[in-house]
């Protein structure tokens, strides 16, 4: 059994310096559909459940919200596995703590289009050395439970696609609000959706679902606004989601209102969204 | 049908008495103005007013035009005047040179399709009020036709030319021009330019205006190929550049703006009895107009707002006995305009103010006159007109977005223009004009697809609105004249009822987008707006040598709730008492303008003071061998008197005490 672990062991450095070159290394490397639009982070095993997982998000993970499709492997004979009870815990290793931030799992135990998806909101950035994603997986095939880690680099979104802020006027709590998509907004109409969550501890960030939202699209430089802007409305697990309009190019501030009961409790975060 | 023809002697002040019996037909100013000025005499009535009018060469014509009846001009620069016709202004009436439809490239109206004349080249002015001006365009309030000169055919072969060079105190401005002339039997060309330059003007009480000056040259060519005995083929070309074209009423000066025009027409004469002629011309016309701060030290920012227009159109008119008139025509215009800012250490901020978009027009006009008798006459014209209108496809449709529409859907409207006249002589001194039309017009560019364009005067931004139906005017008129041996008057009383009046409103809880701007404000068709009014004129001869012309022109005008319309004149008089002797001419003229205290506060009107202003001038003609040479001196606001007009946006107050000279060379 110890051969076995130290070879698995083993086989895991290879495997994991490999994939630190190109994603081409074994012949049974799975082809994520949509094979193009999504970057390798990187894989692991999860020890105990045999498997191996390979991480992917549609960009490089970055400070805010980041979805990731999770590929699982039988790490025996490297078949696709889609079938169990798969969940991440991210962590942030300071050294003198540790904490999490807040993340989204799938509470399905089959893959869609072979994935695992998991949304993260990174609440900081990080190297691979402070940041880590924690996975478990139970493997329906084998009835087996096991964990990995995973060691990620975070990089800050510029601008910031995160913004945090402590409300007095809900209990000091410590808020995160993270903007959603408009990665190439156009001049016109554009979906606009948050997620924000709360922070309860340093394991424990629950979405908030009973703000009220409301948004107020403005160029900086100018002072004006835009017309006829749909603000965001909860949708589920603390998401919300609206329409932002923006009349031309440039530099826009999305201006958040955020209430709670009828009552204003934040109007001073914003993001940036540069149209070019 | 009412027709004021004007007959505009554009190069040179022409020492011409009112009544022509009283130039001596051997003198030199008589010969100038037989060989100078083609007299195109298509009306019976032409403005007598404004020929008395006639302005020295220094005058450009904008000049000639706030002369005219029922022409009053929207002020926002030294340059560029926008003219209305009783109180109409663009959009409601059709202004045209040589019949080719042209559209601004400016969303602020900064060039108005009369700049782009000078008296150099320009024969005639023709203004004829509501529907009765109909027969090249769809109008509510009249047509504003300007005249290209063109060279004449001869028996021999002739050249002529001209050279003149003017200066006014007042700006620093100068003025030179040129025109020179070659004909023969087959073929004649004319060419001309003008070059213009003025520094800041001074105001009333020596009050600098800051950026009010300009620069600006324009040319003109026309060739005229005479094929056989009845046909004639004529080419032109005119081009205008301006430069640093202050325009202090406004945020943004024009740093450069030029236009194109070229045409070819085709005449021919018929030698039957009932046709006369057939005459074709196809146009193309392009203006570039950029918008320039760089001037401005209040700019908050650096911005670009270039504007583009283009027509391309044609026109085929049948004239016949009997005043008949069949004429078919078809443009396209195509007009765009952009903004571009540049915030310090930011990117760059692009907006389409007015999205690209298209205007197809096709328009059938029929004109005829009925001869009850020898004294009493009745003439219809009508119209219709098959527009479209759509966006591109592009960035400014996509801004649109934002308001949920979908500005690339095709706007069709079917226009409808009637007028029939009913003219009555008594007498030979008496005469009775009787005039009920329909006209329509379409909502312009701006109105329908304009996109956060900036109104200085009410300081608002102004967004389209594509579902606006087009504007109908029933609109009466009276004219009773009569004419004596030394004396002679005019009264007009004109009524228009206007449907669908397009006003604007402001939407609330909607941003603006100008830096300073208040809200933002969009267009409606409202139930209807009333306009009427009265326009009088009366000469005299006085003493041998001396002639008096008085003329009054009043609009009154409102909504359906009794809301005053926007930039409407109050009452204004303008007299002028003149004498000639010999070869020398004066003139002392005095305007005269009430308060206008009927203002519309939304759209950021001001109360008027009322105000006198008294001009002097004086001219002498010197006849070297078969040459003339022209002396002109004028003093103008003598009084030195401080004031502005009603319709001048931003209230800036016009010319102070101006001291002018010209000088020209005729050979």
């Amino acid at each position: 059994m110890k051969t076995f672990l130290k070879s698995l062991l083993i086989a895991a450095i290879t495997l994991f310096t490999f994939s630190c070159k190109k994603d081409t290394v074994t012949p049974q490397e799975p082809t994520p559909t949509p094979t193009e639009s999504l970057l390798k982070i990187g894989e692991t095993y999860i020890l105990g459940a045999k498997a191996k997982a390979v991480v992917y998000s549609d960009k490089a993970l970055v400070t805010g919200y980041n979805v990731i499709y999770v590929a699982l492997y039988d790490s025996i004979d490297g078949s696709r596995l889609s079938d169990g009870h798969f969940n991440v815990t991210p962590m942030m290793d300071m050294g003198s703590m540790m904490h999490s931030s807040p993340v989204e799992n799938t509470e399905d135990t089959i893959t869609t289009g072979g994935y695992f998806k998991t949304s993260v909101v990174f609440i900081m950035p990080g190297t691979s050395t402070e940041w880590s994603l924690n996975m478990m997986f139970n493997n329906h095939k084998n009835g087996l439970t096991g964990h990995g880690e995973l060691g990620v680099d975070v990089v800050s979104s510029t601008p910031s696609k995160c913004v945090s802020t402590t409300i007095a006027l809900d209990s000091n709590a410590k808020v995160f609000i993270s903007l959603i998509g408009l990665a190439n907004p156009i001049v016109g109409i554009n979906d606009f959706e948050i997620v924000i969550h709360k922070k309860l501890g340093m394991m424990n960030f629950p979405a908030i679902e009973n703000y009220t939202v409301e948004i107020d699209p403005e160029m900086p430089s100018m002072g004006h606004s835009s017309p006829n802007n749909v603000n965001p409305v909860h949708i589920g697990k603390g998401h919300y989601t609206g329409e932002v309009n923006f009349t031309m190019t440039g530099l826009w501030n999305v201006n958040l209102k955020i209430y709670k009961n009828g009552t204003l409790i934040s109007s001073d975060q914003y993001f940036e969204i540069t149209l070019h | 049908m009412k027709r004021f023809l004007i007959i505009i002697a554009a190069c040179f002040f022409i020492q011409q008495s009112l009544w022509s019996q009283n130039v001596s037909k051997d003198s030199v100013v008589k010969t100038i103005h037989l060989e100078e000025v083609s007299i195109c005499d298509e009306s019976s009535d032409k403005n007598e007013s404004f020929s008395f009018y006639r302005n020295s060469k220094l005058a450009n014509t904008e000049d000639i035009l706030s002369r005219m009846q029922g022409v009053n001009l929207i002020k926002r620069g030294a340059y560029g005047l926008e003219p209305t016709l009783r109180s109409f202004s663009t959009g409601q009436t059709n202004l045209t040179i040589d019949g080719m439809r042209m559209y601004g490239a400016c969303t602020d109206k900064m060039d108005p399709v009369s700049i782009y004349i000078e008296p150099v080249n320009l024969k005639s002015i023709q203004v004829t009020n509501g529907a009765a001006g109909a027969l090249e365009g769809s109008t509510i309030g009249g047509q504003i036709e300007m005249h290209l000169k063109e060279p004449g055919l001869t028996c021999q072969k002739q050249s002529s030319g001209q050279i003149s060079q003017a200066y006014s105190t007042v700006n620093n401005g100068s003025n030179s021009s040129a025109i020179w002339q070659q004909s023969s039997n087959k073929l004649a060309y004319r060419v001309s330019g003008t070059f213009r330059k003025a520094d800041n003007y001074k105001a009333g009480s020596s009050k600098l205006i800051p950026n009010s000056g300009y620069q600006k040259a324009n040319t003109s060519a026309a060739l005229l190929f005479k094929v056989n005995t009845s046909q004639i083929i004529k080419l032109d070309y005119l081009g205008d550049w301006g430069k640093n074209i202050g325009y202090p009423a406004l945020a943004m000066d024009v740093g450069t703006a030029s236009a194109q025009i070229i045409a070819f027409t085709h005449r021919f004469t018929f030698s039957e009895k009932f046709l006369q002629r057939n005459e074709l011309k196809i146009y193309y016309n392009d203006i570039i107009h950029q918008m320039d701060d760089t001037h401005r030290s209040d700019s908050p920012m650096h911005m670009d707002m270039p504007g583009w227009s283009s027509t391309v159109g044609f026109y085929n008119e049948l004239t016949g006995a009997k005043n008949f008139k069949i004429r078919l025509d078809f443009h396209r215009a195509y007009t765009r305009a952009d903004m571009t800012m540049y915030p310090v250490g930011e990117p760059i901020m692009y907006m389409q103010t007015l999205p690209e978009n298209n205007i197809n027009d096709m328009g059938l006009a029929i004109g005829r006159t009925f001869y009850l008798n020898k004294k009493q006459q009745i003439n219809i014209n009508g119209r219709l007109d098959y527009f479209t209108q759509v966006a591109i496809f592009g960035a400014g449709s996509k801004q649109w977005k934002v308001f949920n529409t979908d500005i690339t859907e095709t706007q069709n409207n079917l226009l409808k223009n009637i007028n029939i006249s009913y003219v009555k002589q008594f007498k030979a001194s008496t005469h009775i004009q009787m005039n009920f039309g329909y006209g329509e017009r379409i909502p312009t560019s701006n109105e329908r697809y304009g996109f956060y364009l900036f109104n200085k005067q009410d300081q608002f931004d102004y967004v389209g609105n594509l579902k606006l139906k087009p504007e109908g005017n029933y609109q009466a008129e009276l004219i009773f004249k009569q004419q004596y041996k030394k004396i002679e008057y005019s009264v007009n009383l004109f009524y228009n009822h206007i449907q669908n009046y397009i006003y604007a409103y402001r939407l609330k809880s909607y941003s603006q987008m100008t830096i300073g701007a208040f809200g933002l404000k969009t267009y409606k068709n409202i139930e209807h707006a009333v306009s009427e009014g009265f326009e009088g004129t009366v000469k005299v001869q006085l003493l041998q040598g001396f002639s008096y012309i008085g003329s009054v022109k009043y609009v009154y005008s409102q909504t359906y709730n009794g809301l005053p319309l926007p930039l409407i004149p109050p009452f204004k008089l303008q007299q002028a008492l003149r004498y000639n002797f010999k070869l020398y001419q004066f003139q002392f003229e005095h305007d005269y303008a009430m308060t206008q205290e009927r203002i519309n506060l939304d759209y950021g009107d001001r109360v008027t003071p009322s105000f006198h202003v008294f001009n002097v001038r004086a001219s002498k003609n010197i006849r070297i061998k078969s040459s003339v040479l022209q002396i002109t001196l004028a003093c103008e606001n003598i009084l030195d008197t401080n004031y502005r007009e009603h319709l001048d946006i931003g209230s800036i107050p016009r010319f102070g005490r101006n001291f002018l000279i010209s000088l020209s060379y005729i050979f």
